[in-house]
């Protein structure tokens, strides 16, 4: 299968700490990839640096074989790339529904000369745009808040708007930032096989970073281990399980 | 019915203020500052204004229609010029921006239309009418269904089109914004655009009623800028029924007093009002949740 994201010999110092230390790695295709490492293993500035949020001070990576560090931020969204984030990036005062219609912005657009004075081409942008909104939030079953401000909706319901935003668009990468955080063994199960459906039905290439190690074994193809910002090892979820390194650096402490 | 009257004029005056506030409101919101050369960019264009008038021989009424567009282009273009190499750079040096704005447009309408004052055609009919009894100005009912019109325009745009809609979502996270595919840089060049357009209408709507000269919108930004914070400067709504109130509050007290006393009453009052309500009469500050 053709690579969906190829990360090329990555850096990232701040100020003298390497955030990102010579990283490389693929990601297949329609495949979920597991990004795993412990805290302050670089993981978050890993997905910053995927989403033109850090600029890195070397490296290379591309997606679907374009060149993704030479593409300003608003740009991503047309290539196919979203992401959620671990402390929710919402437009807190905008009901959940403009939220997820916000995620179809890059999308059916009429021109911003046509928007700006609220042409018939803007119109029926804006109708399809709302109506794609209203079935990623009923798919997410959470068809009752969509008129609700999202600040005032409970932090759980806020990260599936998150997703719902992130989905509307149907990307073809999608990057999560620990989406099980807070989540129970239950929700995070039935999260796992929704990633897995992602990937399997619609071909989306999924980035996952989590902690939840029941999630991430179940639902990723491959696992890349980070830790202080170097990977220490790359593969199935077996192997990453029997890797003595992997064990050592991050098993092992967590356990402990 | 003497309240009548007075109520219109007051109102009227505030509908100026409110076009202005409402400026100030849109170009804060994209850009996290306040624009000190607002006012001016509305002198400058009332003066263009009164030029195509003079040169051309066009219709009033033609020139307030042209108002809004002509103003437009002409912040858009201020922004891409002025704002747009410096918007990396803390919010403080864009202020300062404005600032060395407020004085260029200053001195180039002297230097160019000297310091004399200018009359403005009327832009509706002069002769009283009479409602219930009482003589109400033509000219303050024009301005309100003027301001009124404006508004609705303006909450029709930000609550029901997409790129209005973008253009609060930018306003309230960037970064998000971005990803969502939203050219934030372009959000700000329209809501400089935008509110250049407000106040260039506000500025030919005033013009008929005081004179065109150099320093005619300086004590209006003033009363908008306060107006706005009376009523809550974060909101567009708050902020236009604060600068009405102010408008009309004026009116009342200037009939009690003498006019030299209305202008630090309305200051007086702001302040009282905001020590005991800091977000604004219409806006409820947020708490934090921790």
């Amino acid at each position: 299968m053709p690579e969906a994201l190829t990360v090329r010999r990555l850096s990232l110092a701040f100020s003298g700490l390497r955030a990102v230390d010579d990283l490389s790695f693929e990601v297949c295709e329609g495949s979920v990839c597991g990004l795993i490492g412990p805290n302050g293993a670089g993981k978050t500035t890993i997905l910053n640096c995927l989403t033109r949020i850090a600029t890195p001070d070397a490296g290379a990576v591309s997606v679907f074989g374009e060149d993704l560090l030479a593409r300003p931020v608003h740009a991503l969204a047309g290539l196919g790339v979203m992401r959620t984030f671990q402390n929710l990036e919402l437009f807190s005062e905008l009901t959940a529904l403009d939220n997820v219609a916000m995620g179809c912005a890059a999308g059916h657009r009429a021109g911003w000369a046509a928007e700006l004075l609220g042409l018939p081409a803007a119109r029926r942008a804006r109708e399809i745009a709302y109506a794609r909104a209203e079935e990623t939030l009923a798919a997410l079953g959470l068809q009752a808040v969509g008129d609700r401000v999202v600040a005032d909706l409970p932090f759980g319901t806020q990260k599936s708007v998150e997703l719902a935003r992130a989905l509307v668009a149907r990307p073809r990468l999608l990057m999560m930032d620990e989406p099980a955080a807070g989540m129970n063994t239950a929700e995070s199960a039935a999260l796992g096989r929704a990633i897995r459906d992602l990937a399997r039905e619609r071909g989306m290439t999924i980035l996952l970073v989590e902690h939840d190690m029941g999630l991430v074994m179940s639902a990723c193809d491959r696992i890349v281990v980070v830790v202080q910002g170097r990977r220490i090892a790359e593969g199935t979820p077996q192997e990453i399980r029997a890797d003595r390194q992997v064990i050592e650096a991050y098993l092992g402490q967590a356990a402990a | 019915m003497t309240w009548l009257p007075l109520l219109l004029s007051g109102l009227a005056v505030g509908s100026i203020y409110a076009l202005i506030g409402l400026a100030l409101v849109i170009i804060n919101k994209a850009t996290d500052v306040v624009n000190f050369a607002q006012g001016e960019i509305a002198m400058f264009g009332t003066f263009v204004a009164l030029s195509a008038l003079n040169a051309a021989g066009l219709p009033v009424i033609v020139v307030l229609l042209l108002a809004l567009p002509c103003g437009f282009l002409l912040g858009a273009l201020l922004e891409l010029v002025f704002i747009k190499p410096i918007s990396d750079g803390p919010p403080l040096n864009v202020l300062i921006v404005t600032l060395g704005l407020f004085f260029m447009f200053n001195s180039l309408a002297g230097i160019v239309w000297g310091f004399d004052p200018y009359r403005f055609p009327s832009l509706f009919p002069t002769e009283p009418i009479a409602v219930a009894g009482a003589a109400v100005s033509p000219a303050s009912l024009g301005i309100i269904a003027v301001t009124l019109v404006l508004m609705a325009a303006l909450y029709l745009f930000f609550e029901h089109s997409r790129y209005g809609t973008a253009m609060r979502a930018a306003s309230m996270n960037p970064f998000a914004a971005r990803l969502m595919g939203i050219k934030v840089g372009r959000v700000a060049t329209v809501s400089w655009g935008l509110a250049a357009g407000l106040s260039v209408v506000s500025g030919i709507l005033i013009a008929p009623l005081t004179f065109v000269d150099q320093q005619m919108m300086i004590s209006i930004i003033l009363k908008g800028f306060a107006g706005a914070i009376l009523g809550g400067f974060t909101s567009l709504p708050a902020a236009a029924a604060g600068c009405l109130l102010l408008g009309v509050t004026e009116a009342y007290v200037g009939t009690l007093a003498t006019s030299t006393l209305k202008d630090s009453f309305a200051f007086a009052l702001i302040i009282l009002v905001l020590m005991l309500r800091p977000g604004g009469l219409f806006v409820k500050v947020a708490r934090r949740k921790v």
